[in-house]
């Protein structure tokens, strides 16, 4: 397709049903009273006229005369063609987020999405075509292909469900893909992080629209001792104040119904608690822009105990641990056969999946550490600990044994080290001196045996948690080496678990089910995805607009030639075309 | 009538005083005139001798020649009659095509012929279609006292004379004035109508459009007698047609005048001023 250079000369195609109003007004039926039709009733018609007719009929020079004009018209917009030689690649980075789906079906940003992107492809010709999903990650949609008719398999997986839009990771991917020679489309809603774009010949259109929409930003069930405690949080993401209705549901029954009025950007937080035996609850919003965010389930929580058995021969130390362990209340009421073993013996704990907390004896004179302390903070062990000020008694000379690895240190001394043994069972070593420390008496000490507990349970089969976010990774441990995984459509998979734990394929929000085990010893937990992307969810940032382009006007302007001198030819030759008729009419009449 | 029309008649008739009707060498018949008739009469010519027989009038026996030859002849002289003229009008639809002389030229040739006829001392009937012919009131006065032509009849010159042809006299003069646009062999009618009749003249009365083809283009046909159309594109080829097909008519009524010893005359009614020669080119006008 050619490109126009001026896009006024279109006012000239006006004069194309012009020529044809005054052919038409020429050349209509004129009536003629005539004495009768006897001399008309021709016995032979003429070839060139004298047919009955329905509709008028223009002369030959009518249509030469219409031609030239739409050779000056076309020739008046300056058309200029691509060259064969300077298409380049085009990717397209589709932005697969849910806000793409924002708006009544058929003007959704998707649906301008496409409906631009058909424009482009119409509009000039690209050496191959290439589409990326952003996601939560870039995904290539298909292989590359030469013509964009073979684009519309990959445009259906183009499904606008993800949570967020690493536009950037897929700008990222793009660039990598061609080496920059490529086009570069962005089709997204919003504007760019940063006005200035990434090198390259990046073309960036928004074609979104700001929207009202309320959204859940948070949802969470927390089990306690009587029962558990639901949270539902729900943002006004509009550019506006508005209403709305949140109605949480546990099966027929109405547990929290509310109509909500919140300012722009202001949430609402529900806190509900509800009997342990309860069932999923689910919370919705009533119909707004997105559909997608209006929908929160909480499925009933595992509650995951661990057994721990006690070898600890220091009473008091043994009961400081007791006392302990009860209360980060994570301690199942019986400890056979054990997952953790506290024992102060260098031996490893028997149990094939007995984990292991070794107290290691402290001689009488412990040194008094009162740090700085050294904490690997990525280590579950070391969730939320905060050491400063406080005072932990160990031997000055202890090392770190082999194959340990620290977890807390005081300067050089080890503290906590953990080590992973041939059955992936983790072994703690904890050098402590009850007499010359302060931490057991503070709040530090429970917080690192919560830890320890948390990650021993979360080591246990099935899932470590039973109500997560969209895009967070759901690892599953399943018993045995298959599992079943039962989606929010009730449409199930069968997933093969060679290495002890899988991420489960989750894309969409819902409550999934998923099983493992043998018949007499199945293991079956229900979780609930929950789209909670606040950011995502906010419309009132949505824009149209566009940024960069795919080079400069001179660079243009190189890659398209100038057809103008062939259509003046045309019209010329259409005018010499038109001189003859008219001529050879004159010699016939 | 509208006086348009009756202008045309009163010009006809002006135009007509500078023409005697032609009388034809045949011998004619009529009421008493001043005309010598082909039978006997009361006129001072001698035409004959003949035996007496009852009823004669006694004023016509030759006695010399009954003093010489002892029998009662009769001589016989020749009859005079008034020669008559027949004027047939054709005042269909299709004489009355508007926006043309068409009309204006039937009434004021008919004005011209009648006026001559006078100066001729014929006298003189005018016909016209309708449902059948009929005589147009107060036709025996001069053009300006005649009663109304009514113009623009449903029937066609055919039509009207299969429905009631017009009586006309016998050796008489019979002139018709149509635009003869009418389809069927012409000879039938034309056979009929020169029945008995002394001499028997056919004006073909067109107007220029129906002379010449349309110009080219896209035009709607609407006939103004039946009131049928046809949408047709018009071209040089249309046109030739056209005209020949118009000659192709003019060439069957020639023919058929021919065998029936009519005289045939094609008068443009535009041009109506400029072609009274060719009436007196057929020996229908002679100055007075």
């Amino acid at each position: 397709m050619p490109t126009i250079t001026y896009p006024l000369a279109w006012l000239a195609v006006i004069s194309l049903p012009l020529l044809a109003a005054i052919y038409f007004l020429r050349y209509r039926f004129r009536k003629l009273p005539v004495s009768s039709l006897l001399l008309w009733q021709m016995q032979k018609e003429s070839p060139e006229g004298g047919r009955r007719l329905e509709t008028p009929k223009f002369p030959p020079i009518f249509f030469i005369e219409l031609l030239i004009l739409a050779l000056l018209v076309f020739a008046a917009l300056g058309p200029r063609w691509q060259l064969p030689h300077t298409t380049r690649p085009l990717i397209v980075v589709l932005d697969d987020s849910l806000s793409m789906s924002a708006g009544p079906a058929g003007q959704q940003p998707r649906d301008e999405a496409l409906k631009l992107l058909n424009e482009i492809l119409a509009e000039r010709d690209f050496a191959s075509y290439q589409l990326i999903a952003a996601g939560a990650g870039p995904r290539l949609l298909g292989d590359t292909v030469p013509h964009p008719n073979q684009l519309k398999d990959q445009i259906s997986l183009w499904t606008c469900s993800a949570n967020a839009a690493d536009l950037d990771a897929a700008l990222a991917l793009a660039r990598n893909l061609r080496k920059g020679d490529a086009d570069v489309l962005v089709l997204t809603d919003h504007a760019p992080a940063e006005t200035d774009l990434p090198p390259g010949r990046i073309r960036w259109e928004a074609v979104g629209k700001p929207r009202v929409n309320f959204a859940f930003v948070n949802a969470a069930r927390t089990p306690h001792a009587a029962g558990d405690r639901c949270l539902f949080e729900v943002a006004n993401l509009s550019a506006s104040a508005a209403t709305n209705t949140l109605r949480v549901t546990a099966g027929q029954q109405v547990v929290y119904e509310k109509r909500l009025l919140l300012e722009t950007n202001r949430t609402h937080r529900v806190t509900l608690p509800v009997p342990a035996t309860m069932g999923t609850l689910r919370a919705e919003l009533g119909d707004d822009a997105l559909m997608g965010d209006n929908r929160a389930a909480l499925v009933r929580p595992r509650r995951r105990l661990v057994r721990v058995q006690m070898s600890v021969t220091d009473t008091n130390l043994a009961q400081l641990i007791t006392e302990t362990l009860a209360a980060t209340g994570l301690r199942a009421p019986t400890n056979q056969p054990p997952e953790l073993v506290i024992h102060q013996s260098d031996t490893l704990p028997a149990g094939r999946e007995a984990w292991g907390l070794h107290f290691v004896p402290v001689p009488e004179k412990a040194e008094r550490f009162t740090g700085p302390f050294v904490m690997d903070t990525t280590h579950p062990l070391t969730h939320g600990l905060t050491l400063p000020g406080i005072v932990w008694g160990a031997n000055a000379t202890a090392t770190n044994a082999p194959g340990h690895l620290p977890i807390i240190t005081a300067g050089n001394v080890p503290l906590v080290t953990t080590r992973s043994d041939r059955r992936e069972r983790e072994q703690v070593t904890l050098h402590f001196a009850p007499t010359q420390s302060t931490v057991q008496d503070t709040p530090q000490w429970p917080a690192l045996f919560w830890n320890l507990l948390h990650w021993r349970a979360r080591a246990q089969p099935g899932l470590p948690e039973n109500n997560l976010r969209l895009g967070a990774e759901v690892p599953y441990r399943p018993r045995g080496k298959t599992a079943t995984l039962t989606f929010p459509d009730k449409t199930e998979q069968q997933l093969d678990t060679p290495s002890g734990e899988i991420l489960l394929p989750v894309k969409q929000s819902g409550v999934y089910t998923v099983f493992s085990g043998a018949q007499t010893n199945r293991l079956r937990e229900s979780f609930a995805v929950n789209f909670l992307a606040g950011a995502e969810s906010n419309l009132s940032a949505a824009i149209t607009d566009k940024w960069g382009a795919w080079g400069t006007e001179e660079e243009v302007r190189y890659e398209y030639a100038s057809v103008l001198p062939y259509l003046i030819l045309l019209a010329l030759a259409g005018a010499l075309a038109h001189l003859w008729m008219i001529a050879r009419q004159r010699g016939r009449t | 009538m509208k006086a348009p029309l009756r202008q045309s008649l009163i010009d006809g008739e002006q135009v007509g005083l500078r023409y005697a009707l032609c009388l034809p060498n045949s011998p004619m018949s009529g009421v008493r005139g001043e005309r010598l008739g082909h039978r006997a009469g009361s006129s001072v010519d001698f035409q004959d001798y003949r035996e007496y027989q009852p009823g004669d009038d006694l004023r016509h026996i030759d006695w010399n020649a009954y003093a010489r030859s002892n029998q009662l002849i009769v001589k016989l002289h020749r009859e005079e009659v008034q020669p008559h003229l027949d004027l047939i009008l054709d005042t269909s639809a299709s004489m009355n095509l508007p926006d043309t002389d068409k009309p204006a030229a039937l009434h004021q040739l008919a004005a011209l012929l009648a006026t001559a006829a006078a100066n001729a001392r014929c006298s003189q009937a005018l016909w016209m279609t309708g449902e059948g012919f009929e005589r147009v009131r107060n036709d025996t006065q001069p053009p300006g006292a005649w009663g109304e032509l009514p113009m623009g009849g449903a029937r066609s010159f055919e039509e009207a004379h299969g429905l009631l042809p017009p009586r006309l006299r016998r050796q008489g003069m019979r002139v018709i004035i149509s635009d003869l646009l009418w389809s069927g062999d012409p000879l039938p009618t034309l056979r009929k109508l020169s029945e008995g009749a002394a001499s028997l003249h056919v004006i073909q009365l067109l107007a220029r459009t129906d002379a010449t083809a349309p110009e080219p283009g896209n035009m709607q046909l609407q006939d103004h007698e039946t009131g049928e159309t046809l949408s047709i594109y018009i071209d040089a080829s249309i046109r030739q047609t056209y005209r020949d097909t118009l000659r192709s008519l003019q060439q069957s009524w020639h023919n058929a005048c021919k065998q029936t010893g009519a005289q045939l005359t094609t008068l443009i009614a535009e041009d109506l001023g400029q072609s009274l020669s060719a009436l007196e080119e057929i020996q229908l006008l002679e100055p007075a």
